[in-house]
């Protein structure tokens, strides 16, 4: 286990990455469509939807996967309706800590991306409206493009996130090896026994250095996009 | 010449347990598996979380907990069957520390002492209850320290910023810094006790759980700091 390249921890790697990039797949969507709606729209229920969004950021993370765990459990209200479907479940498997990444980072990657909506000058839009373009073809081709830099940073840094997530994965999915035990977990379970700790420091150095490339990564690519313009 | 071809594991066992166990749960574990045609995987973390996610439908085989609460607390739910859970081994409570000087609880006196969330975890409750009893309580409990697990109360004493903690006898094995500087008397707190249940009835399952109860695995409970089923009947 303490070999860096040892089958275990090449496993718990694989499952992180693999979690944390479902989780964005997913997350980065809908956190777009919504810090969109919300950077260019006031309605009724506006703050009522701000702070929902918000809300996985300041909840204890034990809470929301409890939360999770009723409403998506096999007898939970919304896991129920998505077996008898689908014959889909996301509890107890990789599925399950993807959606507890996804909702714990959800916050992080949208509000990077809200503001990057927010300071876009209103009057290009407004020109491309008189050329022709109409909403979508505006959204496409000026707004989402103009916003891409914080696109990436709320992508990179909800990653990052998703990667070191333990309460809420613990509390949904449990600490399963292979299936659900992610990296966090899996040091948690190596610092429940007296000789785990050289096993759990390379899973430390790994996970370090995975947030530290990433985060890197997101700054690099940020800084050749606001360069280009 | 006979070549020894690895066995094919059969049917998988996923058991739920108290991460406090996973040591000696995994030597024992291990043993079983020459025996049987099966793989067992574990899923270690808190009693309590474990306990919820049964209940919302895990899919464990076995669940092993820390104390009775969360069996009772199963049964009642009818994710467990009534009275078939079994005791696999005990626990105590002893004052770890590297002090040289033996002054047995008088060190919860003299300085800050580690000891788990007396709120919620169940070595904390424990501790505060063993030390009511011997009306200890009300003059240390200013110098308690509280950490939201006994591994964290462990690393606080082990890098000395803390001179002395309550923890499980368990918790020392493997550790060369410290010592149990005080063990308590069993009868001064709830006893502690691991039971282990069958979710999802089996053959396997049910064979996995005797084992637990069998002299073989009840000696790696013994080396891994557990008391076994012979010494809890004593006490």
């Amino acid at each position: 286990m303490s070999s860096f390249f040892s089958p275990q921890v090449w496993e718990i790697v694989a499952l992180s990455i693999r979690v944390s990039l479902s989780a964005m797949l997913f997350t980065l969507p809908l956190a777009t469509a919504i810090a969109y709606l919300l950077a260019t729209r006031r309605f009724r229920g506006w703050h009522l939807l701000n702070a929902l969004c918000h809300l996985p950021l300041v909840m204890p993370p034990v809470i929301t996967g409890y939360l999770l765990l009723v409403a998506f459990g096999p007898n939970g209200l919304i896991g129920s309706v998505f077996q008898s479907l689908f014959g889909f479940t996301f509890a107890f498997n990789w599925t399950g800590a993807a959606l507890a990444a996804g909702v714990m980072s959800f916050p992080l990657v949208m509000r990077p991306i809200r503001l990057a909506f927010e300071v876009q000058d209103r009057q290009v839009l407004d020109a491309a409206k008189t050329l022709g373009a109409n909403r979508w073809a505006g959204f496409f081709s000026i707004s989402l493009p103009l916003a891409l830099p914080g696109l990436v940073a709320g992508g990179v840094l909800g990653f990052a996130k998703a990667l070191g997530e333990f309460g809420a994965t613990i509390t949904l999915v449990s600490n399963i090896p292979g299936e659900t035990q992610t990296l966090a977990l899996a040091v948690y379970s190596l610092l429940q026994s007296p000789s785990g700790d050289a096993a759990a420091l390379t899973l430390i150095i790994l996970g370090v250095l995975i947030s530290f490339a990433a985060i890197l990564f997101s700054e690099i690519v940020a800084s050749r996009i606001a360069s280009k313009r | 010449m006979l070549v020894a071809l690895p066995v094919q594991a059969g049917e998988r066992l996923l058991v739920f347990a108290a991460a406090s166990q996973k040591d000696a749960l995994e030597a024992i574990a291990m043993r079983y598996e020459e025996t049987c045609d099966c793989k067992i995987v574990f899923s270690f973390a808190a009693t309590s979380t474990l306990a919820r996610q049964v209940e919302a439908g895990a899919p464990a085989d076995i669940f092993i907990s820390a104390n009775q609460a969360w069996i009772d607390w199963l049964e009642i739910k009818g994710k467990l069957p009534a009275n078939q859970s079994v005791m696999i081994a005990g626990n105590r409570l002893v004052i770890a520390s590297a002090a040289k000087t033996k002054d047995s609880f008088n060190i919860l006196m003299r300085d800050r002492f580690a000891m788990a969330d007396p709120q919620s975890v169940p070595a904390g409750i424990y501790a505060r209850e063993a030390l009511q009893t011997m009306a200890l309580w009300q003059r240390v409990k200013s110098n308690a320290v509280f950490a939201e697990n006994v591994r964290v109360a462990l690393k606080q004493i082990e890098r000395g910023d803390l001179l002395s903690g309550i923890t499980y006898q368990s918790d020392l094995i493997g550790q060369n810094k410290l010592h149990a500087h005080y063990i308590f008397p069993g009868d001064v707190h709830t006893p502690i006790r691991y039971l282990a249940g069958v979710v999802k009835q089996g053959e396997i399952a049910r064979g996995f759980v005797d084992y637990l109860a069998s002299e073989k695995a009840q000696d790696i409970f013994t080396e891994f700091g557990f008391l076994s089923l012979s010494v809890v009947k004593i006490q």
